[in-house]
């Protein structure tokens, strides 16, 4: 947003100054475009000025008590001061007072602004807060040495002013939100650099290789597996057959196997009968049992749950009358509410009076009654598991004899133990992949599932510092692209500033040679280091005049004795120049700059010249003939409107001070 | 809210869980473990998958006689006296909803999975402990669950 800043009036009470209030405005409330201050020598010129800059740049709050003191009003009993600026930004106005305290040697800012009223302390609106400070505010209330500083890199830089009224900080402002976000990112996260991605990006190599080995492994044992199983198979079969060749086993081995399987379908249906008492909870235990009973009995002994539920006193509190038939009043009824809640929901009710009717139709009268059938099914169940192998005992009896009888046999057993150890060996070591153990390293580890979990885990953190890293090489990139233009654009905006400044250098003083070489932290110029007083005033005005009518802010600009060290000749084009600088120009005369200067800024901007003279009281003859024309009196001022007062201020009167 | 199964759990029962028609057994059997120990543990989602939100099977008309184990337990747990009838009402109002298929409230399921998950660790130690990398067979299975039952009993008293 462009800025347009123009100074209504400033005040100075109780300060080293005459008491004075000036103000710029016209009757249509707008500014004039040049005032011209007449201040004669002793009135406190420097002091009003050095006034008007700690006012507008906040710069007092570093004051020291002699700074504060010296702007004391001499021989003046007063404790307190103040210096008030009034100015309009953008269309509204803004206020700010320096006031000082002698008593205690202090200053204190205060503000006033729209929207916000008075407050206390030096709080500019954020928009002027860039043009409001201590080194930019020397560009727009300017003097002569602050023209000569402007060639000088020690006190000066004028690439700042630039960066400030051409905006290109919002470049790095953009660059500084942009490490802001950076910042948020990589705070959230554990590793940020090269190296954590490196170290990551191996992890998962690794893991990628090692699952895929042990998937390899795992398939190629089950490979395995299933021609064991399958050759096992061949042989049982075999076995079998040869066996049931022996007529003289051969029925009794029907039998045993018969029998074996009839075992085998008992012991699997006790199994079921003990695992169905085994999911009653009851039945697990009796202490379980007593326990269940016990919840019970508790909570009919605490009458829960209650025969009467929330709802009845929630609805009671809506009546006009208790069921008892006295009246209810608010108070009752907010008592009634509050004590409803207390008191457990109808559904509620309604669940734990099944419970405890469940507790006694499951858990029964006798709880100890459930784990005694459980029990009985185990023991039912060991009886059954120890027939089966009675039965395997018996049928494996038979087998031997048939494997006596036929030596063959014996190898085909053989072969068959051989297979069957095979078989358990791969088992084992294929039931290392599906281990949950998750306490080994990964070479450790076999389970699949744990070591894909950590695959996964491990790719989770891969990709999160990628995005870290993605993250980082565009904020690097727009950075520096951020720079680049930003640089970029300085140096255009500078170069052109500077020629189009030589351009009015040029105007000013066409016989000299001095030109702006280059702008960087201040004006260099080409071959020399420094001019006259009255060169290096113009080249500031040229520099600044550029600047101010190139930028898209419009700033007043005050100067104290713009063409006093500047020749006669050059005065008359100053005078030209000055009504361009700025759309408020407001200079500190004195009597000597009226020749050339005041009369070729008449001409240069007929009936836009507003002419004030202060001065102190002291000379009646003066006083008198002050009065004669507008004037604004204080204590120990005069501040008289008007050229022509102005012009018939008497070097005499300037000097006799 | 579902009642929640870890992964490990079913690899574990994988032998066992051929003869036990219903997933919802081996949540069973780790939550009475869980239950009888009083052991809870927490489990991640990744590690746990859902199971069903009420009772299943044979467990269907036990829905009842379950929560009210767990809430005479988880009622111990927190220390909760009878006779405190406004913590009572808070608790039971915190763990059940007679609303819900489960009888249990969101925050009385999850209670109830921490259990289950809890039960899961004991029965592994267990059986570690007796050189049993796990069960092979419900009918061996079995008589050393309820053998495990009886130890936590013992010890509780």
């Amino acid at each position: 947003m462009s800025t347009i800043l123009k100074i209504a009036n400033w005040k100075s009470e109780g300060l080293r100054c005459p008491d004075h209030n000036v103000s710029f405005l016209m009757p249509s409330d707008e500014v004039y475009p040049i005032s011209l201050l007449q201040m004669p020598n002793g009135t406190g010129k420097t002091t009003t000025l050095e006034l008007l800059r700690a006012t507008l740049s906040g710069s007092a709050e570093q004051w020291d008590k002699d700074k504060v003191r010296s702007f004391r009003k001499r021989d003046s009993e007063s404790e307190r001061g103040f210096f008030q600026v009034n100015l309009i930004f953008n269309g509204s106005r803004v206020t700010l007072t320096l006031t000082f305290d002698f008593d205690n040697e202090t200053v204190e800012y205060s503000t006033t602004r729209p929207g916000i009223g008075l407050e206390k302390g030096f709080s500019p609106p954020r928009d002027l807060k860039k043009f409001l400070n201590e080194s930019f505010v020397n560009y727009f209330i300017f003097d002569g040495e602050l023209a000569e500083q402007l060639l000088d890199r020690n006190y000066t830089n004028a690439q700042r002013i630039i960066e400030d009224l051409f905006q290109i900080n919002l470049l790095t402002s953009v660059s500084n939100e942009i490490n802001r976000y950076w910042s948020g990112v990589a705070e959230s996260k554990s590793a940020k650099g090269e190296t954590g991605l490196s170290r990551r990006r191996n992890r998962v190599d690794d893991l990628e290789k090692l699952l895929s080995s042990r998937k390899q492994e795992r398939t190629k044992l089950e490979k395995e597996l299933v021609k064991v199983t399958k050759a096992l198979e061949t042989r049982n079969e075999q076995f079998r057959k040869q066996l049931s060749q022996q007529r003289e086993i051969q029925g009794q081995l029907l039998e045993a196997e018969r029998h074996l399987n009839s075992m085998g379908v008992n012991v699997r249906m006790s199994a079921k009968d003990v695992l169905d008492e085994v999911r009653n909870p009851h039945s697990l235990s009796s202490s379980f049992a007593t326990e269940m009973v016990s919840l019970k009995t508790s909570l009919d002994r605490v009458k829960l749950p209650e025969s009467t539920a929330r709802e009845f006193f929630e609805e009671l509190a809506e009546e006009d009358e208790c069921i008892c038939g006295r009246g209810l009043d608010d108070e009752t009824r907010r008592s009634i509410k509050q004590r409803a809640k207390n008191y457990l929901g109808s559904d509620d009710v309604a669940l734990l009076n099944q419970i405890k009717t469940d507790i006694t139709t499951f858990v029964g009268t006798f709880p100890e009654q459930n784990e005694e059938k459980l029990e009985q099914n185990i023991d039912l169940l060991r009886v059954a598991c120890n027939r089966e192998m009675e039965a395997k005992t018996e049928r494996d009896q038979i087998e031997n004899e048939g494997v006596l009888n036929d030596p063959k046999l014996e190898e085909v057993r053989a072969e068959i133990d051989d297979l069957e150890q095979t078989q358990a060996k791969i088992s084992a070591d294929l039931a290392k992949y599906e281990s949950l153990d998750e306490s080994a390293g990964d070479s450790s580890t076999f389970g699949i599932s744990i070591l894909q979990k950590r695959l996964t885990n491990a790719e989770k953190q891969l990709a999160e510092i990628t995005k870290t890293l993605e993250i980082k090489q565009k904020r690097d990139l727009l950075v520096n692209l951020l720079k680049v233009a930003q640089d970029t654009a300085l140096k255009g905006i500078s170069q052109e500033i500077g020629q189009e400044a030589n351009e009015r250098i040029m105007q000013l003083m066409p016989d000299n040679a001095i030109r702006i070489e280059s702008i960087d932290k201040c004006l260099n110029l080409r071959g020399q280091e420094g001019g006259s007083v009255g060169e290096t005033l113009s080249v500031a005005y040229a520099f600044l005049a550029t600047l101010f009518t190139r930028a898209e802010h419009r700033l007043p600009f005050v100067v104290d004795s713009p063409a006093n060290p500047i020749d006669l000749k050059i005065r008359t084009k100053v005078a030209e120049l000055v009504p361009r600088l700025a759309d408020q120009f407001v200079a500190f005369t004195i009597l000597s700059e009226r020749q050339s200067f005041v009369s070729s800024l008449e001409r240069s901007a007929p009936g836009q010249i507003y002419y004030l003279t202060l001065f102190r009281k002291g000379s009646d003859e003066l006083e008198k003939k002050a009065k004669t024309f507008a004037t604004t009196e204080s204590d120990d001022g005069l501040c008289v409107e008007g050229a022509v007062f102005f012009n018939d201020f008497h070097l005499d009167n300037e000097e006799s001070k | 809210m579902y009642f929640r199964l870890q992964e490990a759990a079913r690899e574990w029962f994988k032998d066992v869980s051929k003869e036990m028609p219903i997933d919802f057994d081996i949540y069973y059997l780790c939550l009475m473990a869980g239950l009888a120990s009083g052991r809870k543990a927490e489990a991640s989602q990744a590690d746990t998958s859902d199971l069903t939100n009420y009772f299943p099977g044979a467990y269907r008309g036990k829905g009842r006689i379950i929560t009210a184990f767990f809430l005479s337990r988880e009622l111990k747990a927190l220390g909760i006296a009878f006779e405190e009838r406004n913590s009572l009402h808070s608790a039971i109002r915190e763990l059940v909803d007679p609303l819900s298929s489960s009888h249990l409230s969101d925050q009385g399921i999850k209670e109830i999975n921490k259990y289950s998950f809890g039960g899961f660790k004991v029965l592994v130690e267990y059986f570690q402990k007796r050189l049993i990398d796990r069960p092979r067979t419900l009918e061996g299975f079995l008589p050393m669950y309820k053998q495990l039952i009886d130890e936590f009993v013992v010890l509780e008293k």
